[in-house]
């Protein structure tokens, strides 16, 4: 290890153009396959308030086909989001909820209204997503049953609307409508996207504004998975609901599509494909796989041919190494071995840029004018135990795609002519 | 004994268009603790002589034993542990390490022997230093040396094994009179008190003299 240091070093002091040239493109490397990597953890990766990613379920959309002839798709109604949800072996809280975000006019004891993102949501929600409360509490079942027009707000929205006032048993005025503050919660980011939200409002079963028919609505059904639990088998008993829904629907000449819901947060994350598509995580995986694949290959052919160059200059190093003992299989061990030191600090540095680039561009993960500003992921999605075995894992194989062939070619040298190499 | 003996020795080069004969029936051969000189005009294969001898080249036709043991075949993981363990060697150019300072350039060969234990290994490498009185340059790198520290080096580096043979080609040639003299006194030593058997290439007649016997060589063959 030491003596692969001071050849590091040797070379930084005696070839500084290509051992700087080497570190800076491995560091570039790392950081744009960092950040296409982050883009995508941070959309499966727990994090407050969806600290539950990897217990959870989203049951979206409902199906029907008419015989082929017309076909239905659409978020569910509540009573359809129940009759294939409610009561799940192996659940531990199922919550119905509006997925969608609905911009907002709002207005508090301030005199000027906000714009805000309202989302209407049950009493079962804050026991799946860790909302932090400040103050007050969370909606009750009752309050949710009876469609009483009470309003959880962030800090943001507290701050904003009632200035100093203390918010909690105050009316805020929402879509033109009365409401009481009962509650409010510390700001969340918009890439916690089914959970975020600035303003919480009862998802009453009985709202007009949810509905549109039997069948269709605005609702989600959030399952929090027990632990230990296979998906799987909440996704079986959601089909046995399903073939009981066709039964009641078949006198109608109906049936529904089933498209593998409810979905994990590796789909949830993708993005949900339209309501009558089923997700393709497998394609998207691929292409992903695809985009990290040239990532690391364009990068590594550069490496490849800056780091023959330097073993160029050191043959005659190895013709004694060999006169010495040393196999040929050690010569390729002992330069993928110094390489990969090199890879692993330019990596670091990669790592790092790209971490603070993940956390201070929001407009990498989608509009700016969707999310908004405050779509800033928590540090600990972007950098954790994770994405860094990720980032040593990729460093490995860059190492291992730039050194292979040079290492190999370097081993093949024949002794002599190596030794006697001016 | 004979420690190395060779046995109807050629080489021959292969191009597209010529064939050149290196050497050509070549049989040596050499006895334990003895110091030979091979001597001879450029290009007559001293140099390609010494290499076939270190397990580095592969002669065309002919067979070499070393400490009683034929190489007629075998692996490269085979022919490095042998030259690990049994040959030292020693360059006109001296070939040392750039980027190593001179312990770990003479720890070196220790580090591809297993099982040896890296205090074991800085034991060993004080010790021959010392022994070269080049102790006080441990730190230092070979660009912060003279020609002849170089070569106390690179000896220091070839003895630190302890092989029963040392192939030097032309350890002076590239050092004034002076230091020539020092190193060819340090490989008399080294011959004399720990019986290490020495094959030189050189092209200095007195240095020559100076051993125990003098192979010549012309047109790859062995002329007395």
């Amino acid at each position: 290890m030491k003596t692969k240091l001071l050849q590091i070093l040797y070379d930084v002091r005696h070839q500084p153009v290509i051992a700087w040239v080497t570190f800076i493109a491995t560091a570039l490397s790392i950081f744009l396959i960092m950040v296409v990597v982050m883009m995508q953890r941070v959309s499966v990766v727990p994090f407050a308030p969806e600290s539950c990613r990897d217990r959870l379920l989203l049951g979206a959309y409902i199906h029907v086909s008419d015989d082929g002839h017309n076909d239905s798709s659409a978020p569910m109604s509540y009573e359809i989001a129940r009759k294939l949800y409610e009561g799940l072996d192996g659940v531990e809280h199922t919550s119905f909820f509006i997925r969608d975000w609905d911009p907002v006019d709002v207005k508090g004891t301030k005199n000027e209204y906000i714009t805000a993102k309202s989302r209407f949501v049950d009493a079962e929600f804050f026991n799946i997503f860790d909302h932090k409360l400040l103050q007050g509490r969370f909606f009750t079942p009752e309050e949710v049953k009876a469609g009483i027009p009470v309003a959880i707000i962030s800090e943001r929205i507290a701050r904003e609307a009632f200035g100093d006032d203390n918010p909690v048993g105050a009316t805020i005025i929402i879509a033109q409508k009365d409401y009481r503050v009962c509650g409010v919660v510390a700001d969340s980011s918009p890439l916690a996207s089914t959970a975020f939200a600035d303003i919480f409002r009862v998802a009453w079963p009985e709202n007009p504004e949810l509905y549109y028919g039997d069948m269709f609505g605005r609702f989600y059904a959030g399952l929090l998975v027990a632990d230990g639990v296979d998906f799987e088998s909440v996704r079986e008993q959601v089909r046995r609901r399903y073939d009981e829904l066709d039964s009641e629907l078949a006198p109608e000449g109906k049936k529904t599509v089933y498209h593998g819901s409810p979905f994990d947060q590796e789909v949830i994350g993708a993005g949900l494909s339209g309501s009558n598509v089923t997700p393709d995580v497998g394609s998207a995986r691929r292409m992903r796989y695809i985009i990290y694949a040239i990532l690391l290959i364009v990068p590594a052919i550069n490496l490849s041919s800056m780091l023959h160059s330097r073993m160029r200059r050191r043959v005659s190093e190895i013709g004694v190494r060999r006169a010495y003992g040393c196999t040929r299989s050690r010569i390729v061990f002992d330069i993928i071995s110094e390489n990969f030191i090199v890879t692993l600090a330019g990596g670091f540095i990669g790592v790092a840029a790209g971490v603070i680039f993940a956390y201070s561009y929001s407009g990498l993960y989608g509009s700016v004018a969707t999310l908004g500003p405050e779509a800033r992921p928590e540090i600990g999605a972007l950098l954790n135990w994770t994405t860094i075995g990720i980032a040593v894992g990729l460093c490995f194989i860059l190492n291992i795609i730039s050194a292979s062939v040079p290492a190999i070619q370097a081993a093949r040298v024949n002794p002599v002519e190596a030794i006697n190499k001016k | 004994m004979s420690i190395i003996r060779l046995s109807g020795i050629s080489k021959v080069y292969h191009t597209k268009e010529i064939e050149t004969t290196a050497l050509e029936n070549i049989n040596i051969n050499v006895e334990r603790g003895e110091f030979v000189s091979i001597m001879g005009p450029s290009g007559c294969g001293k140099s390609t002589l010494l290499n076939i001898i270190g397990l580095l080249d592969r002669p065309t036709t002919g067979s070499i034993e070393l400490l009683g043991r034929s190489f007629d075949t075998g692996s490269d993981g085979d022919l490095a542990h042998f030259r690990n363990e049994n040959l030292g060697f020693v360059f006109q150019s001296f070939h040392l390490i750039p980027s190593l300072n001179v312990a770990a350039n003479v720890e070196l060969p220790l580090t591809y022997r297993s099982g040896m234990h890296a205090a074991e290994r800085r034991r060993r490498v004080q010790e021959v230093l010392e022994r070269l009185e080049m102790s006080h340059r441990i730190k230092h790198l070979p660009s912060q040396l003279s020609g002849g520290q170089c070569q106390r080096v690179a000896i220091a580096r070839a003895m630190v094994g302890r092989p029963a043979i040392i192939l030097a080609d032309e350890p002076t040639g590239n050092l004034d009179s002076k230091m020539g003299a020092e190193v060819m006194a340090l490989l008399h030593k080294l011959n004399k008190e720990d019986g290490t058997t020495i094959v030189m290439v050189t092209h200095n007649e007195a240095q020559a003299l100076e051993t125990d016997r003098i192979i010549r060589f012309f047109d790859g063959r062995v002329i007395s």
